[in-house]
């Protein structure tokens, strides 16, 4: 195992810069480190070895005269597999893309390759990103590298797994409701889901055009998450659902700390389900913020409570477009709950939407009233730590939830993320702990929108002095 | 408030929304789904949306807004 590939990307960067080391030599050991692990983990079904190398060659040989395009230049990273690379499969985890290869670059994949990066393949996902395990996939199910009988979460399973057991130095996810931050927590990285606008849609399958859905990057460190941001967010005309807002430095005011922050644990809704370890370790997180000078302050977000009632109208629009595979194709559907999900999906009325997006609305005034004065809410990122495979009830502050049942998935893997996809804030899962059991535990900050580089600031500042990046027991 | 939906009911509601392309194994599996559907859609329509500030809720539906 190459020690180079668990390095922080400025750090890497610099030596790449500095030519104290390859590309090639970087891609080389990412791709062995692929070979040793993946059998474990299947995060990283897609490899493209020889065009890797080929953008390694190029990557070294820009160096060689001097052009640096930054700290990506020639880091070896990964996509997730619902995002398009030009002449890859892209099977968004569904056997009915199988052989679906796609003939254009997603824009964040463009952007990546105009930083240097180098793409060596795609990563597992959950099929057609509609679940938090990860283990129904057309590659087969993706294994938590903290102990391989434990699901990744997802749907960007194949992302964190990958990134955690050094396989790339980040990777880009996508998140509708949980599926960058939900497996970045289960999985002991960082995981950030923009401010929705921020980075474009375009390449991204299946093509909503759900507010709900924003692509961001799942890496070891927070400076990671924010060097790649600094690489891919921007405004793109092909993405209808871009914003063209006044360009942030990511990486640049990561050591600002938290004085002068105010930062408001929300105290309702987050804990029902939530296990005393986890609960445990999120308020100890929030002392240490305060101790680093943070003003930390307790509320309750009581129209909240309601969004159990109001998520399902959202979700005809995510599955709409698959409606016609899920009457047709039926027998070629892994997860017979994202199947009949959709199918349910048909039955969504408008009645109903309109009567949700009055409570979202109500809901979205609290928290911009919350947030005049709070620069940052504080949760769990989930209730409980990643949970087995072949669990069927999984354990909760009382009782247990069957994840089998319709909506038990979701309660246990999405249901403390995604009320911030639906009020389009920028939300990042960085690690505060593990469990008894030994799994990594994430705590969730959450900022105003387009203020991702204070979300960011504030999670450095915490991962600095909490337990930050650990290596999981498949890499140790 | 309506009335909650029988699964006699839901099921006729499944076979005149997908028309034969389901197998009656399928119709009962997809059955508490839209059982929970209908539930969520009955909760909705009993929520007190009515005398709210309408600037809260932006729909010009609202009888302050439209007579």
């Amino acid at each position: 195992m190459n020690e180079l590939l668990f390095e922080p990307i400025s750090s890497m960067g610099e030596q790449l810069r500095t030519r104290a080391v390859s590309s090639v030599e970087l891609v080389s050991a990412a791709l062995e480190q692929i070979a040793a692990t993946d059998n474990r983990l299947n995060a990283f079904p897609v490899v493209k070895a020889e065009e890797a190398f080929a953008c390694a060659k190029a990557a070294d040989a820009e160096l060689v005269q001097g052009h640096w395009r930054g700290p990506l230049h020639g880091l070896p990273v990964g996509v997730k597999d619902n995002i398009a690379v030009s002449g890859w499969v892209t099977t968004c985890g569904s056997p009915i893309l199988a052989e679906h290869v796609t003939d254009f670059d997603a824009a964040v994949v463009e952007r990546l390759r105009s930083a240097g990066a180098v793409v060596l393949g795609k990563n597992n996902m959950h099929e057609w990103a509609l679940a938090g395990s990860c283990i129904q996939s057309v590659f087969g199910a993706t294994h938590n590298p903290w102990n391989t009988d434990h699901i990744t979460g997802g749907s960007s399973g194949g992302s964190a797994a990958a990134v955690a057991a050094g396989q790339a130095f980040m990777s880009i996810g996508t998140d509708a409701r949980a599926s960058i931050r939900n497996p970045a927590s289960y999985c002991g990285v960082v995981g950030l889901k923009p401010t929705h606008g921020l980075v474009s849609r375009f390449g991204e399958l299946p093509p909503t055009s759900s507010w709900y859905m924003t692509l961001g990057p799942i890496a070891r460190r927070v400076e990671d998450v924010a060097l790649t941001m600094d690489a891919i967010a921007g405004y793109d005309s092909r993405d209808p659902s871009s914003v063209e807002v006044e360009h942030r430095e990511y990486a640049a005011r990561l050591d600002e700390g938290v004085r002068g922050l105010r930062i408001a644990v929300v105290t309702n809704y987050f804990y029902s389900d939530t296990l005393p370890e986890v609960a445990e370790k999120v308020r100890s997180a929030a002392d240490t913020l305060a101790d680093l000078g943070a003003e930390v302050v307790e509320v309750e977000i009581g129209m909240l409570e309601h969004w159990p009632l109001i998520e399902s109208s959202f979700e005809g629009e995510n599955k709409g477009w698959l409606l016609d595979l899920a009457l047709e194709r039926g027998d070629e559907f892994l997860h017979d709950d994202i199947r009949y999900r959709i199918l349910a999906s048909a039955f969504t009325n408008t009645v109903d939407t309109m009567r949700s997006t009055r409570i979202l609305n109500m809901l979205r005034h609290e928290v911009q009233d919350l947030m005049r004065e709070t620069d940052l809410l504080l949760t769990p990122t989930n209730s409980t730590p990643a949970y087995r495979a072949d669990a069927r009830d999984v354990a909760v502050r009382e009782g247990t939830v069957d994840v089998e049942a319709p909506g038990g998935q979701g309660r246990i893997t999405t249901r403390l993320t995604v009320p911030f996809n639906a009020l389009a804030l920028p939300a990042v899962s960085v690690p505060c702990g593990f469990s008894a059991e030994g799994l990594p535990i994430g705590l969730q900050l959450v900022g105003r929108a387009f203020e991702d580089d204070v979300v960011l600031r504030a999670a450095r500042a915490y991962e600095q002095v909490g337990p930050g990046y650990q290596r999981p027991t498949v890499v140790r | 408030m309506t009335m909650p939906a029988s699964d006699d009911l839901i099921r006729q509601l499944i076979e005149a929304r997908f028309a034969g392309k389901l197998s009656p194994e399928e119709v009962e599996t997809l059955l508490p789904y839209v059982r929970r559907g209908q539930a969520t859609s009955e909760r909705l329509a009993a929520f007190p949306l009515e005398g709210l500030d309408p600037r809260l809720v932006s729909y010009i539906s609202d009888k302050r807004l439209t007579p």
